[in-house]
């Protein structure tokens, strides 16, 4: 170990910071013991091409598909990987949708380089074959894993899982559907079938990580951030599974200010996300991997949770 | 290689495989607010559908008479809506209509201003796109939907029905000037939102019904069309529906 790790090692002891930007040792990537990966989210855009209108409403000049656009390129500008990812709810809304059908959603996800994204209940909304119509304006896979699209018109078109991959590092990315009996109407979701998220995740999970050797397992969730009565969601997701790092979800519109951190069922932590709706956030996640063996890591912060 | 040998091969490879640590995370989830600047060539995509949208959606289809307001009690827009979905309910379905309600959530903005009215407005008015339920209501079941109204103090509801909230049950309930008959059946005009249960009306879920199909929204612009050709304006019949005690 060189004495300018050493030293960074101490500065690191004595801190007890946790996801504060600029602290990192960059000198590290140029070694190739560490690879770091820029993560970018949104979830619930609701068909907001355009900002929210100037109406004197709070929201006013809010989002809009252009600047979004803008950030993200800046940010691949900077950074050397970045995943682009959308927790659902793409559809419904303005009258775009209306008009037309989620074709300039799709359009403008694709230019953005979206990665990978997975299905919100209004993503139903104008019926399995309003969504396949879209899908040749997406460049990018749709992951559901938890509805059985089997005998359904979704069949061959969205995927269970995704995995991609950074230099070494190997990133598993997979879909959790809410519930849609009184969501969406029978006739728009036919055929499609509801597992149960967590037997379903810790199943995915599982597979990522031991059978494809995932490094980081990514769940794309439309099941809500949590609620107050008795229902799935991506907090109760997190108690009750293992091998997820980190839940991107969606549905209630959560802004959270920071991504929050809890403890899967082996009480180790998982990283929770929402990006509030309509475009008017994106989540931000600059994911350090350090490559070494399994019980040394120089670089490691105590990712723990309260 | 014998079985040991591959063993102690196996261990080894094992002792050299390396792993990538999650070593940290940072996050920043940013406010699209009005700080960034537009991407040109994303404007340039979306500019045709712009065009096409607005040529469509900016058609006047008729003249608001004094602004609508939006409120769980009698309210303007409340009223006027719900006569709407009355009559037109009445024109689209056989049998006579008993009442027609809209959820208080579903009509998505506060208010409309006097004077001419476009078809963006009924969007942002009804921006899902729900359609129109015709339910065949037992006297009972209407009691149970009044109920409802009542507990969340008042829905926008059509004229004909008339009923008092007292703590949070439904009393002294009349249709069309007559009392509640629990042997009687019901025309009763909705969204499909409600009949499928939404907004804690899961007693509906199985009831008989007629699905129109047709889009709340539509029946809205068409009933303002029908307005406007007429020679009229809009005009809120503003005669108190629900009464609270």
């Amino acid at each position: 170990m060189t004495l300018q790790r050493r030293t960074f090692l101490k500065q690191m002891a004595s801190s007890s910071a946790l996801l504060v930007p600029g602290m990192f040792p960059y000198h590290l990537f140029e070694s190739g013991e560490v690879t770091k990966l820029t993560l970018l989210h949104t979830n619930d855009v609701h068909s907001r091409v355009e900002p929210f209108p100037d109406d004197g409403g709070r929201n006013a000049g809010r989002g809009g598909a252009a600047k979004r656009a803008q950030l993200i390129s800046q940010i691949r500008q900077e950074e050397k990987h970045v995943i682009l990812l959308d927790s659902g709810d793409i559809f419904q809304g303005t009258p775009y949708f209306n008009f037309f059908g989620g074709e300039i959603e799709f359009k403008l996800m694709s230019e953005m380089q979206y990665d990978v994204a997975t299905m919100g209940n209004h993503d139903f909304d104008a019926g399995i074959e309003g969504f396949v119509k879209q899908l040749p304006h997406a460049n990018f896979p749709f992951v559901v894993s938890n509805y059985d699209v089997n005998d359904s018109g979704l069949y061959g078109h969205v995927l269970p899982y995704v995995i991609k991959q950074y230099e070494d590092v190997k990133v598993g990315v997979f879909g959790i559907g809410i519930e849609l009996e009184g969501l969406v109407p029978d006739k728009m979701c036919q055929g499609v079938v509801y597992n149960d998220p967590i037997a379903v995740s810790q199943n995915m999970a599982n597979r990522l990580r031991n059978d494809y050797n995932c490094d980081y397992v990514i769940c794309l969730s439309h099941l809500g951030y949590s609620y107050r009565e008795d229902r799935m969601s991506d907090v109760i997701l997190a108690a009750n599974t293992s091998n997820i790092d980190l839940i991107l979800g969606g549905h209630t519109h959560t802004f959270l200010e920071q991504v929050q951190i809890k403890k899967n069922k082996l009480q180790k932590p998982v990283f929770i996300n929402q990006a509030g709706w309509g475009g008017m956030m994106v989540g931000r996640l600059d994911i350090y991997f350090e490559n070494n063996k399994k019980t040394k890591c120089q670089t490691c912060k105590n990712l723990f949770v309260e | 290689m014998n079985r040991t040998h591959l063993f102690l091969l196996t261990i080894t490879l094992a002792s050299c495989k390396t792993v990538q640590h999650v070593a940290d995370v940072e996050n920043v989830n940013i406010r699209v607010d009005s700080a960034y600047v537009s991407m040109g060539s994303i404007d340039q995509m979306i500019l045709p559908y712009k065009a096409e949208l607005e040529e469509e959606m900016d058609v006047v289809i008729g003249e608001v008479e004094e602004e609508l307001i939006k409120g769980k009690l009698n309210s303007s827009m409340g009223n006027f809506f719900s006569d709407l979905l009355h009559e037109e309910g009445s024109t689209m379905t056989e049998g006579d209509i008993a009442f027609a309600i809209n959820n208080y959530g579903g009509l998505r903005i506060p208010s409309i201003a006097k004077g001419p009215v476009t078809k963006s407005k009924i969007f942002e008015l009804m921006p899902f796109d729900n359609t129109m339920v015709v339910l065949h209501l037992s006297g009972q079941k209407v009691e149970e939907l009044c109920n409802r109204i009542a507990e969340y103090g008042g829905w926008p509801v059509s004229y004909s029905l008339h009923m008092n909230i007292e703590g949070e049950k439904a009393t002294n309930i009349t249709i069309h000037g007559e009392p509640l008959d629990s042997q009687k059946t019901y025309h009763v005009v909705t969204t499909d939102y409600i009949a499928n249960g939404g907004d804690k009306c899961s007693f509906l879920k199985s009831e008989e019904r007629e699905n129109t199909g047709v889009f709340i929204r539509e029946v809205f612009i068409s009933g303002i069309l029908r307005i406007s050709e007429s020679g009229q304006t809009l005009v809120h019949n503003p005669s108190v529906r629900i009464t609270k005690l």
